[in-house]
């Protein structure tokens, strides 16, 4: 066994990622995981209706761009970028691994998941992976069906 | 998969939680550690945050407070009454050992008396050394002897010794007989116990003329002094005025003055310079030994028989010092936790963590609470305690001054 980053202060950390994360920033997301074997696809092979699972409540930081508007004169449409910082540890109680195309709502907006990195590992150690990071967009609801419900 | 250690708001059990048990049988530790660990708990911010410290983290940081609170007090006990612990048994198997931290330690002046005794041998009058006396022969028209040769290395072994006393014949007793008075050669002439017989006489005393002897003068009263007075001078007398020579030493040559005109016998006292250090047994009764041979005796503050404190017996104001030194204690060992490493990672990111800070805060307040302590312990010392008594004697005294005297009127 190593002297550092020992389960103990394995467990240390984690203690103080889940205080932080939980207890502190309080801040949740829901994730909505899309099932590709139900999506409904056109001739193209385009899925014009995607069904999600419903949805997970997960606490997360969250780093978010400032609101775009591109106004073309009969209607604004708004952009906004988020980074979603997500502990491995509570994806892992939830039995939950997001992939792109998944759809985070935050703050009441949905926001599609277009990429996620998973290369934070603790203390650079193989087997110890860290955190899970989502950067995802904002999607006008009506263009996704997710279900309200938890 | 190891768990974290946190603060759960149900302290554990005490008995064997902490690092040295001296309190596990103390029934109000066993009451106040848990209830401490609690306070502390709360005070370092649990409620909102988690604590990084389980209950037997609490619970031996409040060893460590009682144990430190003891120190404190039985080295001020040591160093105040430290003459007196000194020579006291420190084997507890002894009949003689006292554990001095549960019963007043005793007054005594045993270490001063001991300290005496080598001012005593110094100065001729006692001590704790033994004398040696030895004897030369003075050779006619020899004047020097060498005193290595002649008396350390045939009597003391080779040892070094110094000479305390040299004479040349053995010292007489005092004669309080008419004899002694009247042989003192030029001493006392008519000022003597002569004189004041024959000043008597001179006022016209019959039957009381110089040097008389009738028997009335034996009911003449006359002050204790005067006998003293006049032993003295018969002594001195005979120490400096009977002896006609005189000598010197150098580098343990004994040089006479004049030069002997016959043989003769010239006495020696002295002592052995090693004896001087380690003096020889000084028993005394009670629970003192000997300091010269007995190694199971109180020699420094280090080992003096001051167990430590009766937690159970410790009043509110000493808890109340106890409870913060605790408190100070646990921030210091939650800093350490905190600090082991400098930042802690976080989804994307690394924070910093407070331990830094609680250490620091937690020494100064520790070093703070221990010169108060030793500020309050002075304060309780013999010596201020003798200068309170003597200002408010004083100060009473003034104010009693200052009360109008009632005047009499008939």
């Amino acid at each position: 066994m190593s002297k550092y980053v020992t389960p103990r202060d394995v467990a240390f950390f984690k203690s103080i990622n889940k205080e932080l994360i939980d207890d502190i920033i309080e801040t949740d997301i829901i994730f909505f995981s899309l099932i590709p074997e139900k999506q409904n696809t056109n001739i193209y092979g385009e899925s014009v209706d995607k069904i999600y699972e419903p949805g997970i409540k997960v606490n997360a930081l969250i780093q978010h761009d400032d609101e775009t508007t591109d106004d073309d004169g009969m209607i604004s449409n708004v952009y906004q970028n988020i980074i979603a910082y997500i502990h491995r540890d509570t994806l892992k109680e939830k039995n939950f691994y997001p992939t792109a195309g998944d759809i985070i709502k935050y703050y009441n907006t949905y926001y599609e998941v277009s990429q996620v990195v998973d290369n934070q590992l603790l203390a650079g150690r193989v087997g110890l992976p860290w955190s899970i990071i989502c950067t995802a967009h904002m999607v006008n609801k009506s263009s996704i069906s997710v279900r309200s419900e938890i | 998969m190891a768990q974290p250690v946190l603060w759960i708001d149900n302290p554990g059990p005490v008995s064997g939680s902490t690092p040295f048990g001296y309190f596990d049988n103390s029934v109000n530790f066993k009451i106040d550690a848990p209830k401490a660990a609690k306070w502390a708990a709360y005070a370092l911010g649990y409620g909102s945050i988690d604590i990084e410290m389980d209950s037997g983290s609490f619970y031996s940081r409040y060893e460590e407070a009682v144990l430190e609170y003891s120190a404190q007090v039985q080295q001020f006990m040591a160093r105040e009454n430290m003459l007196s612990l000194m020579g006291t048994s420190n084997d507890i198997s002894s009949s003689k050992y006292f554990d001095y931290s549960k019963k007043p330690i005793p007054t005594s002046l045993h270490r001063v008396i001991t300290i005496s005794d080598s001012y005593g041998m110094e100065a001729n009058v006692g001590g704790n050394v033994t004398w040696h006396k030895a004897s030369i022969e003075l050779t006619a028209s020899i004047q020097d002897y060498d005193l290595d040769e002649l008396i350390a290395l045939p009597s003391a072994s080779g040892n070094a010794i110094e000479i305390r006393r040299i004479y040349h014949y053995e010292p007489v007793a005092y004669g309080y007989g008419l004899s002694g008075v009247y042989n003192a050669p030029g001493v006392l002439g008519s000022a003597g116990q002569a004189g004041t017989y024959g000043l008597l006489g001179e006022f016209g005393w019959e039957g009381l003329a110089a040097g008389g002897i009738a028997t009335g003068l034996s009911y003449t009263l006359m002050p204790v002094y005067e006998d003293l007075l006049r032993m003295q001078a018969i002594e001195f007398n005979f120490q400096m005025r009977r002896s006609g020579y005189s000598f010197e030493i150098r580098n343990n040559k004994l040089r006479i003055f004049p030069v002997p005109q016959a043989n003769q016998i010239l006495w020696i006292e002295y002592v052995i310079k090693d004896d001087k250090i380690t003096g020889s047994p000084n028993d005394l009764s009670g629970s003192y030994y000997s300091m010269g041979n007995n190694s199971s005796v109180t020699t420094n503050i280090g080992d003096a028989p001051l167990g430590i404190i009766d937690y159970d017996k410790l009043n509110a104001s000493a808890k109340r010092w106890i409870l913060k030194y605790f408190l100070a204690s646990c921030k210091e060992t939650l800093g350490e936790i905190r600090s082991k490493y400098q930042t802690i990672p976080i989804p994307g990111s690394e924070v910093s963590l407070n331990g830094d800070q609680l250490k620091q805060e937690g020494r100064e307040e520790k070093q703070q609470l221990i010169e108060l302590l030793r500020q309050d312990l002075e304060r309780a010392s013999t010596q201020i305690q003798m200068q309170i008594q003597s200002d408010n004697a004083q100060n009473l005294q003034e104010v009693l001054n200052k009360i109008p005297t009632g005047i009499f009127v008939a």
